[in-house]
């Protein structure tokens, strides 16, 4: 009974909150659409970031006494008018710079395209976001952007379709026995081979992968912590200090790691240990003890439904791994249905 | 003696102040907190829930609250704002992809009732690694110049080689408690105050 009319409670709530949600958010969009005709002036921009503040915040006041669906709905309707405004904030910023010092207009103007190009994660960082910013120190940061150019950067690999990528595909040089950061994004049906090598290159700190769909990556034993997001049908080889991943699918994830790796949004993720084979300084090691995965989507008592060991540590290691680079199309193609998790797709 | 004076003067013996940690997750904030408190930082696990740490600084005794980042624990930080004196917000600076995501997270929470007035610390973390972004950089990305409503600084730091932790750490305890114990001088320690 209690939590009947607990039930009802959050209902009735619910339908009251949807009533005057959405009416604030329609007056908010009226108010956005008048301005599309004549362009906003700063203090209609503040007024209606206000508004916004107001609207987002009984959003997030709510959330726990809304069905998920409505909660889903709702944020993205609050995401969409935020980028609107952010749109008419990006575009009022030029008369702002201009009214403030003539001076330094030429540079702020200047460096964001080469600031574009060069950004490690072309694209990720927009333009227009870094010089951005109305602000009365404006002289002091707009000195930060020849940096950008000059700036050591992580090493970037991304942007291939159908290619066995290896060290030489990195786009600076690795120094011996150093350990720079990686980021690795926008791969499709390709095969990454970044084990160690006999000159010493031999292993990465932070790891950043991100949208990676039919690929293998064999990477060595790094330190620092590996962050991993939208990764769909790939087998990764990896040691880190730390490993997160996030909004993947059907992903075989071969792992040598001490503290607890964790997985958010994700399924159809298996997990064995890293191969011996790949690494054969491990078998000098003591064996690890076994790591515990843990969802942070399914915080209960029962397991998890997302992911699973896959203990057989002799099927890691019979594999028939690719460490020999492959150029003909046909055969890449036939590794990857060996090896990926789902062959259909991949086939 | 008015209620606020007599307030004042009981927080000043106590002198306690309660520090919130957040970030996006991967950001390094349970890493800092050990390393500040000289615990070993190689096994650490990503946080599920929160951790508290309580020790001395200076005159004041900090309890600090480290919440979990991952976005699924992120709905729950507001349960942790009441009586917050101090923000320390961490931010990956080697996270490129997500520095929109730790930006829009950061405005939000600053809009945050139950935090005005606390002061703000962001932490660059992670200036070891040789593609992390510098504290300018990070400045702009995340238009802390935008931010009116908070007392702030930014420090470059680094949770593995304990870089700048403890500057970062005395200037946001040093800024709360100049609002919260501004009857007293920070430099005297701690004592009872003589009545005539």
């Amino acid at each position: 009974m209690a939590s009947q009319s607990n039930d009802e409670n959050t209902w009735t709530f619910s339908q009251k909150f949807t009533a005057e949600f959405q009416a604030s958010r329609l007056d908010l969009e009226t108010r956005i659409a008048a301005f599309t005709a004549v362009p906003p002036t700063s203090s209609n921009i503040e007024d209606l970031s206000t508004r916004l503040a107001k609207l987002s915040k009984s959003l997030s006041d709510a959330a726990t006494s809304l069905p998920s669906y409505d909660q889903r709905l709702y944020s993205a309707q609050v995401k969409s008018i935020e980028e609107k405004v952010e749109a008419f904030r990006t575009a009022a910023k030029p008369k702002l710079r201009f009214a403030f010092k003539r001076k330094v207009v030429a540079d702020p103007v200047a460096p964001p395209p080469i600031a574009s190009t060069t950004a490690p994660l072309g694209g990720l960082v927009t333009p227009n976001e870094s010089p951005a910013g109305s602000s009365s120190e404006g002289k002091t940061r707009n000195l930060p952007n020849p940096e950008l150019v000059s700036l050591p950067k992580g090493l970037e690999l991304s942007n291939h379709s159908k290619r066995y990528l290896t060290w030489a595909d990195l786009p600076l040089s690795v120094t011996p026995n150093s350990a720079p950061d990686l980021a690795i994004s926008n791969l499709n049906r390709c095969i990454v081979n970044l084990l160690p090598q006999t000159d010493g290159r031999s292993k990465f700190s932070a790891l950043h992968i991100r949208d990676l769909s039919d690929c293998v990556l064999l990477l060595p034993l790094n330190e620092g912590s590996a962050l991993i997001h939208d990764v769909k049908n790939c087998v990764l080889v990896l040691g880190c200090h730390q490993f997160r991943m996030h909004t993947s699918t059907h992903a075989d994830v071969y792992l040598h790691i001490t503290s607890k790796p964790i997985i958010e949004t994700c399924s159809n993720i298996r997990f064995a240990t890293y191969p011996a084979r790949l690494a054969p300084q491990l078998l000098h090691e003591l064996p690890q003890s076994p790591f515990t995965v843990q969802d942070f989507s399914h915080i209960r008592a029962t397991p998890s439904p997302n992911f699973s060991l896959i203990g057989g540590k002799l099927g890691a290691e019979i594999r028939p791994w690719p460490i020999d680079p492959i150029s003909n199309g046909e055969e890449m193609a036939s590794a990857l249905v060996t090896l990926l998790p789902k062959t259909s797709v991949a086939a | 003696m008015g209620l606020l004076s007599i307030i004042r003067k009981n927080r000043m013996k106590e002198r306690e102040m309660r520090i919130l940690f957040l970030g996006l997750d991967n950001a390094g904030k349970t890493t800092i907190l050990k390393k500040l408190n000289k615990e070993d930082i190689s096994g650490i696990s990503p946080t599920l829930g929160f951790n508290i740490k309580t020790f001395v600084h200076g005159n004041y005794t900090l309890n600090i609250w480290d919440v979990g980042g991952q976005r699924t624990l992120r709905p729950y930080w507001r349960n942790y704002f009441e009586q917050t004196d101090a923000l320390v917000w961490v931010v990956d600076s080697s996270d490129r992809m997500r520095m929109s995501d730790c930006k829009e997270e950061l405005h939000s929470l600053l809009t945050e009732d139950r935090l005005a007035g606390a002061s703000l610390l962001i932490f660059a973390n992670k200036q070891d690694l040789p593609g992390s972004m510098s504290e300018a950089q990070i400045r702009d990305v995340l238009d802390l110049s935008s931010i009116k409503s908070h007392n702030w600084t930014i420090w470059p730091c680094s949770a593995v080689t304990g870089e700048n932790l403890v500057t970062g750490l005395d200037w946001v305890v040093k800024d709360a408690a100049n609002r919260l114990y501004y009857s007293s001088s920070s430099t005297l320690p701690a004592r009872e105050a003589n009545p005539t």
